[in-house]
């Protein structure tokens, strides 16, 4: 069998980009807003945009009050046990810290709440309820806004294929900024990787949609698969667990548009349909030209956006503002 | 019964437990007032002292003791270490988990000793990767779970052990997947910092210094002089009637029901799943008629006595299977090879060989579940009609003690070293200079560069494809292309493309698990084959003419008596034989287009001092004759008989290879005969033949000296498969051609033994 036809045989089965274009890397003017970085594992593209974000956080000393107020937060309450506390004219950890049962752990409680202790909050309140509780919205009132990071990624594939765009949205001054690393090439995959790490808070508050169960563990893979530093333990809000929980009932399924379109009204003109993602940005490989893959970024930069929307909506019903 | 021969009994032979293994295993055997076998012994000072080893020795002698005492002795001490054993099954390692997990627990080991593959319930994974000591699982497995070892590390990391456990099931095209995915497995181990020794145990084997450096791809260690103690066996060959009233099943039922009745409790090997059965229910139905003398005995006395075994039977079936056997409730079990691997049914007091198995280590792996401590025991050997039963019939003494095959595999293969480097690339980069040590170049890396499959990063060329490599790789498979064998719509088996071709041409009949179906057509565009049931018990032959070119020849200059190269082979199906019970009833032609591969092959050529045919008798002056002694039909019988003997000497079925003979071959020049190995790119077979070949060339003298025939029969030099209808064909010209080529070679130097290793080399 002729090289060639092995070769393109071989691509079939594996899914290879046929004859990869050797041409020049595409210009950010191509790319529109974009701009070089340097990482240490060298180069990628990273494209910013600024957008209106609406966000309301709740208020503190209120979220301090509902957190202390769940009982079931302490280990050995239960409905029983909470309604004879309340009957005894206990209202929150506060009034618990003499108690001897349960003293020292509403004590660590208040004393978390007291100092706005993010992770320990998280960690204390997944524990007891599921990914959709409430009480994780509320413990947003605790969070430096800065620490948010919206995050949406496309990859060639599921399981632990390349990612090629990541994108990640902050918070800066009443607006959202969307930075999209971009990898001209799959061999600018780690400079991606390295410009996200270099863009994340110590301490992140990762919001996603699916990202529990994709994205974030996706990019673990890969960091791991490339030799980088694992990325940092994240306070995650995956709105994917939020959405089933508010709306899951009235929709026909909760995927990020039915969504987006039911509670935000959004309706996107020319979306790219997931599944398309891989094969466009093969054909961009193939070709070199950046023209079709704009609906992708702009695809993975409307999703950023979206998180940040739909957060600001969830967050209206927890703190009764809207 | 015409051979009988007595095995004398052995005693075992001892050594005291080598001086580094940590006291929690000397406690142990003191304890267990245990003493250790010499192979044992030393296999344990290879381990204790991080060599690998590969322990090749027979049945029951302890190996896995030998391999698990040192390893669980040196985890009780190291909290940090860990050990990955593989076996070739899932069903073995359930088998073994409990011997480790017992020793684990009497030595004190902490952490969890568990299977992890398939079956493991997704909810006692994650506690097996963070808190595993001890991990059973099988090639398969590990295959796709290598590219998640981020999810690994902690076990990963403390890999001081990998034990490969039924070493001498890894052959062929198996073989080669697995001894690739060991190398990508150290791979990533040496990611985590991790530098294992490897220990492979085997069933007695040729060549076992040759398996492990394939299979592991570094030096390896042997111990393969058995030092457990023996007890006294007889072997029978037992002379088939030729009476065509009865079949050779019925002459296996009969020896059966014969071995049962004199008391022996007898395990029954036979070459087919559909034979196990059939002869589980023949003898049973037999029993159960009430004999005239005994006709006051319970008419179903024995009944429940006799069973069969093979792979496909559910785990619970198979454990009473293997229960009844040790206590002795049953007393005759039909079995497949399934039973020849280490599963622990005691020792029995008869094996019936009912056919050979296909090689001499099979054999006498079977041969060695008879046996009980302290008492005789008898293995009797009924040949079926083929060269191969036949060749043993009269040398019980090869088959009993002769040296055994070389397991065959070729990690080197390029086809299949290229998509294994796929999935290595999809585990973490590609460096350059780990490139030569997996068998492939940096202008195939460009290539798949080319094809969009790889990407250069800053530290490697990263995996740049759709699909996960671990799906579309198969460790059975030697291509991805692969062809659905589909009945009423529904798939019943895959078969690589190339084993379609040959097997699956329209009109051709193959069994399932012993059912039979006809091929309607095959469409190798579109990867699908149309079969239907066969129910008028007609089989197929099919007949095909080879031609071979030499390519590139990569040992020995083409101007003498042997060579060993890359050869391209054009396979022509010209047609098939429609066979009735045997008898061929009708002879049919298909139009097919002829298969064309690359591979490796081994050539025998005549005549030495020039490029010009010798047809003259210059050379052999040992009274063989004189005159045209290089005749077409000598060279065809040759090449026959040399085709038919190849499994005796690479561990491999007989249609792994193919061949050609030539009085005048374009590519020498001179009278030749070409075996080649089948598999495109080549299995390693072609390089074990030219080995061995003194040996391989000498028994096929052999063989052709004592077949009792004048002309040639079906048991030396007449082939099933030969596309010319086994014309022409000479018999005692073919004995005398390779007769004078043994001569020629021996008389070069070549006497002291055979052809140095292949080692990796060879070609590409």
């Amino acid at each position: 069998m002729g090289e060639k036809r092995y070769l393109s045989k071989l691509a079939r089965t594996f899914g290879g980009t046929e004859a990869p274009s050797a041409g020049p890397l595409p210009t950010s003017l191509e790319l529109d807003t974009g701009e070089e970085v340097a990482t240490q594992f060298g180069p990628c593209l990273v494209l910013l945009s600024k957008h209106p974000a609406d966000l309301s956080f709740p208020d503190r000393h209120r979220a301090t009050e509902t957190v202390a107020q769940a009982f079931s937060l302490l280990f050995g309450i239960g409905p029983v046990r909470e309604g004879g506390l309340r009957d005894a004219g206990v209202r929150t950890f506060a009034d618990l810290v003499a108690h001897p049962r349960y003293g020292s752990e509403a004590g660590r409680w208040l004393a978390s709440l007291e100092s706005g202790d993010v992770p320990t909050l998280y960690e204390g309140v997944s524990r007891r309820f599921s990914a959709s509780h409430d009480l994780l919205l509320h413990l947003l009132a605790f969070a430096d806004p800065r620490d948010l990071v919206f995050l949406d990624i496309e990859t060639l594939g599921l399981s632990s294929l390349p990612a090629f765009l990541v994108g990640v949205g902050h918070l800066n001054e009443g607006g959202l900024d969307v930075r999209q690393y971009f990898a001209r090439t799959l061999g600018e995959e780690p400079a991606v990787l390295a410009a996200l790490q270099g863009a994340l808070p110590a301490q992140p508050i990762v919001v996603s949609y699916n990202g529990k169960a994709y994205d974030w563990n996706h990019l673990q893979a890969r960091c791991a698969y490339h030799g980088l530093e694992a990325l940092p333990e994240p306070v995650h809000l995956d709105l994917l667990f939020f959405a089933r929980r508010r709306w899951g009932t009235e929709l026909l399924d909760c995927s990020l548009s039915v969504v987006e379109r039911a509670v935000l009204g959004v309706i996107r003109e020319l979306d790219v349909p997931g599944e398309y993602v891989p094969a466009l940005y093969q054909n961009y490989l193939r070709t070199g030209s950046a023209t079709a893959l704009l609906p992708v970024i702009a695809h993975n930069r409307e999703d950023v956006v979206t998180l940040a929307r739909l957060l600001s909506a969830l967050l209206e019903r927890v703190t009764g503002s809207g | 019964m015409i051979a009988s021969l007595n095995i004398s009994s052995r005693p075992g032979v001892y050594a005291a437990p080598p001086a580094d293994l940590p006291p929690g295993g000397r406690e142990w055997l003191a304890r267990e007032g245990l003493r250790l076998y010499s192979h044992q012994a030393a296999a344990m000072e290879h381990l204790l002292a991080g060599r690998s080893v590969v322990l090749s020795t027979g049945p029951s002698s302890g190996k896995t003791l030998a391999l698990a005492l040192p390893i669980v002795s040196a985890l009780a001490q190291d909290p940090g270490a860990t050990a990955l054993l593989l076996y070739p099954m899932k069903a073995l390692s359930q088998d073994q988990l409990g011997k480790w997990t017992e020793l684990a627990e009497a030595l004190g080991l902490e952490g969890v000793v568990g299977v992890y593959d398939g079956d493991t319930p997704s909810h006692r994974r994650p506690r097996l990767r963070a808190e595993g000591r001890i991990l059973l699982t099988n090639p398969y497995a590990l295959h796709q779970y290598l590219e998640w070892h981020h999810r690994w590390a902690p076990f990963l990391k403390g890999v001081r052990y990998v034990v490969v456990d039924e070493g001498h099931w890894y052959r062929g095209v198996f073989g080669s997947g697995v001894a690739l995915l060991l190398r990508w497995l150290g791979r990533v181990l040496a990611r985590y910092g991790a530098e294992p020794t490897y220990a492979v145990a085997s069933a007695t084997t040729g060549g076992p210094r040759l398996l492990g450096e394939h299979l592991l791809g570094r030096p390896v260690e042997v111990v393969n002089r058995d030092g457990s103690p023996q007890g006294a066996r007889t072997w029978w060959a037992w002379e088939p009637d030729l009476d065509p009233e009865r079949s050779p099943f019925l002459q296996a039922v009969d020896l059966c029901r014969f071995l049962v009745g004199a008391g022996l409790q007898t395990l029954a090997f036979v070459p087919s799943r559909r034979m196990a059965e059939a002869l589980a229910q023949a003898v049973k139905e037999l029993s159960q008629v009430p004999s005239p003398r005994s006709d006051s005995r319970p008419a179903t006395r024995g009944c429940g006595a006799v069973a069969s075994y093979r792979a496909g039977y559910r785990p619970e079936e198979r454990r009473e299977i293997e229960a009844g056997l040790r206590n002795g409730t049953l007393r005759l079990v039909a079995s497949t090879s399934a039973l020849e691997l280490g599963v622990d049914v005691g020792g029995l007091d008869a094996v019936a060989l009912l056919g050979y198995p296909g090689s001499v280590a099979s054999a006498r792996q079977q041969a060695g579940r008879a046996g009980r401590a302290g008492r005789d025991a008898l293995v009797v050997y009924l040949p079926q009609e083929n060269p191969l039963d036949r060749y043993f019939l009269g040398r019980m003494g090869e088959l009993v003690a002769g040296e055994a095959e070389v397991p065959v595999l070729n990690p080197r293969h390029k086809e299949l070293a290229v998509r294994h480097l796929l999935c290595a690339a999809a585990e973490s980069p590609l460096r350059k200079d780990e490139l030569s040590e997996l068998g492939v170049e940096e202008d195939d890396v460009r290539s798949l560069e080319r094809a969009g499959l790889l990407a250069q990063a800053p530290r490697g060329w990263s995996y740049a494809g759709r699909v996960r490599p671990a799906e579309v790789v198969s460790l059975d498979a030697l291509t991805a292309r692969q062809v659905q064998i589909l009945v009423a719509g529904g798939s019943l088996e895959t078969w690589d493309e190339h084993r379609a071709r040959r097997e699956a041409y329209p009109g051709a009949v193959f069994l399932h698990q012993g059912e039979a179906f006809r091929v309607r057509s095959l469409d190798l565009e579109t990867g699908i084959a149309e079969a239907e049931p066969a129910t008028d018990g007609l089989s197929t032959k099919v007949l095909t003419m080879e031609e071979a070119r030499i390519q590139k020849p990569a040992s020995g200059v083409v101007n003498s008596d042997l060579g060993l190269g890359t050869v391209f082979v054009r396979e022509t199906i010209s047609g098939y034989k429609v066979l009735d019970r045997g008898r061929v009833v009708d002879t049919r032609s298909v139009d097919l287009p002829p298969i064309e591969f690359e591979t490796e092959g081994v050539w025998l050529t005549w005549g030495t001092d020039s490029r010009k045919p010798q047809v003259t008798s210059r050379q052999v002056d040992s009274g063989l004759g004189t005159g045209d002694w290089v005749s077409p039909g000598g060279l065809h019988a040759a090449e026959h008989a040399l085709i038919a003997l190849v499994p005796l000497v690479a561990l491999c079925e007989p249609g792994d290879v193919g061949g050609v003979s030539s009085c005048l071959h374009p590519d020498t020049g001179r009278p030749t005969v070409l075996v080649y190995d089948a598999y495109p790119g080549g299995i390693g077979i072609a390089a074990v033949l030219r080995a061995r070949v003194r040996d391989w060339v000498a028994r096929a003298v052999d063989l052709l000296a004592s077949c009792p025939c004048r002309d040639g029969c079906p048991r030396c030099v007449l082939s099933p498969r030969c596309g010319s209808g086994n014309q022409p064909m000479d018999k005692a010209g073919a004995h005398r051609l390779l007769q004078a080529w043994l001569v020629g070679y021996g008389g070069r130097g070549g006497g002291a033994g055979d052809a140095p290793p292949p080692g990796e080399a060879g070609p590409r």
